[in-house]
This record gives structure tokens, sequence and C-alpha cells, in this order.
């Protein structure tokens, strides 16, 4: 029958689709087409990936067994790709990261919404499109039966996680899709999907804003859609069977989006900051620009730590309180020096910190403007 | 007591060195300062890079663990002879650099001197050397909310002990851990928990000291020394800091009551002396009168205990001081 051929299609919840949309419209009319030359696609396409290593990760539902296979299989991105997962496993007691309400993990795993979806790198952290709490990756019950598929679903999900998109809608992928039916169909059980919703997560995306490799139908980030969805069935180059592992060119482009050369992800480091410091110039509400560290908040952080208060609030931390109070004893200073060097070397030239500067910081304020003179 | 005049050289010797690098130092820290600060590593005058490189210390013998100042007490009395107290410690740095993966080393040239005349036992020794401080990256948890640090002190130094006319050649090391987390008690920083009304600073701190006396006026006292030795330390504050409740993150002191206890055993003597264990503990209170623009405290410490690397014979005294911290 061909309703048994319609599979559960991998798509946002329509509230997250109205989110992206008001974003998109804001974007429009906030910013111009371009920032310091570049397309302002590529710009915010290029920010979706993660410059935190590791990201974080919690699961709301499931228990531990649950948690380590899913673990295990998102491990395999780690291999090709500068980037790890942290999924707070507490040896000891053998458990994983728990969500709690108002979680502000990097990536947030439910297992109760329809479908299995997840948003793409770091609108994770955009307040406007997933306020912290919200599930940012979803795996349909796997909490109640574990799908025999299930690490190339983690796999192609923790992909998302990752800001890598649908292959099948890569600018240069010609799926032949036979529209007519796929609205049709999918207007029906079980996705009830809308137009527009067909449009968002099956439609080819403009070229602009993508950095792409040759259309991979063998990509773990393609979709295997049945034969009848193609006007020339299994014979389109989008027909694919379920792909389980990464393919070669999904570890070339994981190895290019996270690489391991370290002046590479310095210039990649170095390049955002500058983008970000552009968008701020222009956005009233940067929605995730402003939640993503910036460089103040970072220093404020590595302050807290040395003070032996890591688990503090960096924004309770003014720029008028003073170090000699913060910090009670050399060893605090030199780890707050090593600490802050370490934050500096993630951006090229002229990265460096030395204790003696920092004892020569009478403020916080200071400690920041220093960090600053260095990037 | 009778001193050689080489000795009372050296003394002018350093507090000619110290009181005009303290000054500057003090003129370093200032606010208006601030840019010449921020190209503090960029190529400078040889004076101002020298001046930025020196440190002033009690002692270097607990450099990683406590921020003592310079300590100098005098006493004029009208008919009696004058006595004094000086505690200093000058470094001068000139090397930072890694040397492993993994491993920094920072190295200094060191002068110290300790003279103490207002006790019964009086003591007076200085010491010239060679200090290093290595120390690991920063390790983190699984769950990035604990981080630690291991610091190494090996120090090489020339020792004199100028009342038992002893020269020593010393070797010491510690192994200063730092910790820093979300839980638990963390090490050579504060530990404010809950409402951070109070503030702890724990030190913990193993090493050893290898001492070998050489040219000792009396000759018995010639031979070597190997100690291992535990300092610990542990420091409870009130936070001053109350309202608003965010405020209380930089922990400002009122009070602070402090034990500081070290406790050296002499595994190997080949001296004819019978030192064995030698313990040093200073415990005290202190109170906070004002901490805004400077810092101005009255404390009572009791000491007990002796030193025997810096000269200081066993006995017990109280001391009251009042400190003025910019």
């Amino acid at each position: 029958m061909l309703m048994e051929q319609i599979p559960i299609m991998e798509g946002y919840p329509d509230e997250i689709i109205k989110r992206m949309e008001a974003r998109a419209i804001k974007r429009t009319n906030e910013l111009p087409e371009q920032l310091n030359g570049q397309a302002l696609e590529l710009v915010f396409e290029d920010l979706l990936l993660w410059d935190i290593n590791p990201i974080t990760v919690s699961f709301k539902g499931g228990d531990a067994g649950l948690h380590g296979k899913i673990a295990e299989a998102a491990a395999e991105w780690s291999k090709y790709a500068n980037i790890k997962f942290d999924f707070g496993y507490d040896q000891s007691a053998q458990t994983y990261r728990k969500w709690v309400p108002g979680d502000a993990s990097h990536l947030r795993v439910g297992f109760e919404h329809p479908g299995y979806w997840s948003l793409v790198g770091k609108d994770s952290l955009d307040p406007q499109i997933s306020p912290p709490g919200e599930i940012t990756l979803n795996l349909e019950k796997f909490d109640v039966k574990l799908p025999l598929n299930y690490k190339s679903i983690v796999l192609h999900e923790f992909g998302h996680g990752l800001g890598f998109y649908h292959e099948h809608q890569s600018p240069v992928a010609h799926c032949d899709f036979d529209w007519k039916a796929v609205y049709s169909y999918l207007a029906g059980p079980p996705n009830y999907w809308s137009k527009e919703k067909v449009d968002f997560n099956l439609r080819q995306m403009p070229a602009g804003g993508l950095t792409y490799s040759p259309h991979d139908k063998h990509s773990i980030m393609h979709y295997s859609f049945p034969d009848w969805m193609f006007l020339s069935g299994k014979s389109s180059e989008c027909y694919t069977e379920e792909n389980k592992d990464l393919s070669a060119e999904d570890i070339i482009m994981a190895a290019k989006a996270y690489p391991f050369d370290k002046k590479e992800v310095a210039r990649l480091r170095s390049k955002r900051t500058l983008q970000l410091e552009l968008l701020q110039k222009h956005l009233s509400q940067p929605g995730f620009l402003k939640e993503k560290t910036s460089i103040a908040d970072q220093v404020r952080r590595d302050i807290l730590i040395a003070s032996g208060q890591a688990g503090g609030d960096p924004n309770q931390l003014t720029e008028d309180m003073k170090i000699k109070n913060l910090l009670p004893t050399p060893s605090a200073y030199q780890f707050l020096a090593d600490l802050l060097n370490e934050l500096v070397k993630e951006y090229p030239e002229n990265s460096e910190i030395k204790l003696a500067e920092i004892e020569g910081c009478i403020t916080v304020g200071e400690c920041i403007e220093l960090v600053k003179s260095r990037l | 007591m009778k001193l050689n005049i080489y000795d009372n050289q050296l003394l002018w010797l350093i507090i000619m060195i110290i009181f005009p690098c303290f000054s500057i130092a003090q003129k370093k820290s200032l606010p208006k300062d601030k840019e010449k600060r921020m190209i503090g590593s960029k190529k400078q005058p040889f004076f101002i890079h020298l001046m930025d490189n020196l440190e002033l210390r009690q002692s270097f013998g607990s450099a990683a663990t406590r921020k003592e100042p310079v300590r100098f007490q005098f006493t004029l009395p009208a008919n009696d002879e004058d006595s004094y107290l000086i505690d200093g410690a000058v470094g001068l740095s000139f090397f930072d650099s890694p040397i492993t993966h993994g491993l920094v080393m920072t190295g200094k040239l060191i002068g110290e001197y300790h003279r103490n005349t207002l006790v019964k036992e009086e003591q007076f020794t200085w010491q010239a050397g060679f200090s290093t401080n290595i120390r690991t990256k920063i390790f983190r948890n699984k769950t990035n909310n604990t981080y630690t640090q291991l610091i190494f002190t090996p120090t090489l130094k020339y020792s004199r002990n100028v009342i038992d006319t002893i020269n020593s050649f010393v070797l010491t090391m510690d192994a200063i851990p730092f910790r820093s987390s979300t839980k638990g008690i963390n090490l050579n920083t504060y530990t404010l928990r809950g409402n951070r009304k109070l503030i702890n600073l724990l030190s913990v701190v193993p090493g050893f000291e290898l001492q070998h006396n050489y040219a000792a006026q009396d000759k018995a006292d010639n031979g070597t020394i190997l100690r291992p030795i535990v300092k610990f330390q542990y420091n409870l504050g009130g936070n001053k800091n109350r309202l608003p409740v965010t405020r209380m993150i930089e922990p400002v002191k009122t009070w602070e009551a402090s034990v500081d206890y070290t406790l050296r055993y002499a595994i190997i003597n080949s001296t004819v002396n019978k030192e064995k264990y030698t313990n040093l503990l200073a415990t005290g209170i202190d109170y906070y009168f004002i901490t805004l623009p400077v810092s101005v405290s009255f404390g009572i410490t009791f000491n007990y205990g002796s030193d025997p690397l810096q000269g200081l014979k066993k006995q017990q005294y109280w001391l009251a001081t009042i400190s003025v911290q910019k």
C-alpha cells in the first residue's frame, strides 16, 4: 500500500519554523545585504558553526543505557572533525547530563516531540529560535523503543547539531521531486504537512550562504526518500537507500568545518569575531550573537574560575570590581594568566598574556581591556 | 650580638634595592599607567622591563600561596639598643616559556633577607639563588566544572645564617595544587559557597628541603639535612559586601582568622644537631577598619616554633600589627 510507504518525515515543529521566519524577516529589515563585502547569508551560515569545544549535551528523558548508545553513535563525528560532544558522563554514578528546567546546554536532546529533527549548529543557542530549556534535537520515542537504524539517525541529527544542512537540499543537488505528489501525500497522515512546511524542509537551498561539496547522495545528511517521490523513480540522482555511515565527502566536509590545524582554527575564530562585531553594530537585538559568549564574558568567566567561583554568573562581575579582592594568591593570578593565555591563543598574532600584565590589572574592566588589546 | 662588616654592608645593599623597587612597584600600579602595562611584553626600555619583572615578597618560600608584603618593623627605645624586624625578598623574573607540551617554566633570580632582633632568639639569615616555577597545563573534567593545575617550585640558593655562622647550599621544592570547582573545597583560591558570607581559603602544600651546610664556625654544624615538609594554611574571613546580593561575588574581607602551620621532619641529618621534627605555627586574627581606597587592618598573631632554613630558632611570641595596603 502506498500509505505504508510514506515515512515519518523529518521536519521542525511549526512553532520553530515560525520563529525562523520571523528572524529572517527581522534580519532582512535590520541588516544590509552585505557585511564588509561578504554576502549576509554566508556570514550567518558560517556563524552557525561552533567555536566552543566541547559542545555540551543534555538529555530530557531516557535512561543512562540509551544516553550511552546515543553518545557512542554521535562520537563518530569527533573522529573526523575537531569538535567533541560533552555528554556530562559521571563515571562514578555512570550517568549522563540530565536536562533541567531552563537548561542551557548547547544541545538538548529530547524524545517527546513528533519526528526526528535538530536545529542547525548554533541556532540551538539562539533564544529567538530555541529559548533555554527547549529541546533542540528530537529523537521521537527513542526512550520507548530504540529503532534498529538508531545509529544512522543519531549521526544525521547530530550532524545538524554541528551545523550541517540536508544534502538533498544542497544548491547543487538536482532532486526531481514529483512536487504535486509530494504535497498531496505529505498533507495526509502521518505527517499532515502544509505546502509551506514541505517547501521549508525539502526545497533546494540557495547557493548564497552555503559552503557545499558536490552533491553526495551517500552522505549521512542525505535523506532516503521512497522512489515514488521522484519523477524518475529509482533512477533519480537523489534516490538512495538509507545511508548508515559517514560518507567520504562527509568526512572531508566535517574536517573542513572543524579543522584540526590550530592556525586554521585561529583564523576561523578571528574571522567570526570580526563578523560578530560588524553584526552587532547593526542589530538592535542580536539574538544568538548576544547569546554567544563575548570576549568580555569569557574574561569574566575566567576571572571567576581563578577566584574559586567557577559556577558564578559572569554578569554579576562588574567592571569596577577589584582583581586583588578576587584573587587571593599568586598561584590564582598565575592560573588566571594561563586561562587568559589559552583564550588569546585562539586568535592569531600578538596572542600572549603575561603574568606581570595580569598583576598590573587593578579592576575587572582593565583585565578585559588587556585581553581585547591582544586580539 | 656582633656582626661582621660584610653582613652589615649586605643589609644596606638589600635595603637600597628593596625600597626604590617598592616605590616603583607602587607607582606602576597606578591606573594612569594602564597603557604602559598593556604593552608590557612589547619591546621597551631596559629599566622599565626590569621594573616590570621585579617582585617583592616576604619570602619566596611561600611565593605561590601567599601574597604577603615585605615586613619591616623598627623600635628606637631611648635608653636601650635599637631593635627591628625585616622579612623581605626580591625576585627578578627572566624566563617564562613552555618547556614541553603541557609544561611551562618560569625562572627568577631571588634574594631574601630575614632579620629579627625583636625576639629573644635573634634571627639573621640572607639567601640568594635561582628559583623556578614549573606548572602543568590546566586540566578540566568532562563536565568543565572542575579546573586543576599543579605547580612545582624547585629552588637552588646559597644561604648564610649569620647568627650561627653557617653557610649552606639549599635545594627546595614545593608541589602546589591549584583547584577551582563548583563543588568541594578549592585549593589556593577562595571557596565561596551558598550565600558567600564566609570566605574560605585553604592551601596544603607538600615539599622537601635539602640543606648542605659547609664552612660552619662550629664544625659540628657541617653536614646534610633532608627534610620532607608539609605546609598547611587556612583562612576564614567575613565578606563585607552584602547588598546588593550580587555584589557578594567580589569578596571583601571585614575580618579574618588564619592558621598557618608548617611541619618538617629531618629524615636525613648528618650534622650533630638533634633536629628531627620541627614545626612553625602562626595563628592570628585581623580586623579591617577601612577597605577603600586603602585597606587598614589591625591584627594580632601568635607565633610558635622554628624555621631552621631561615635561622628562626624555636620560640614563641605575639605580634600586633597595623597593616596598610593599597
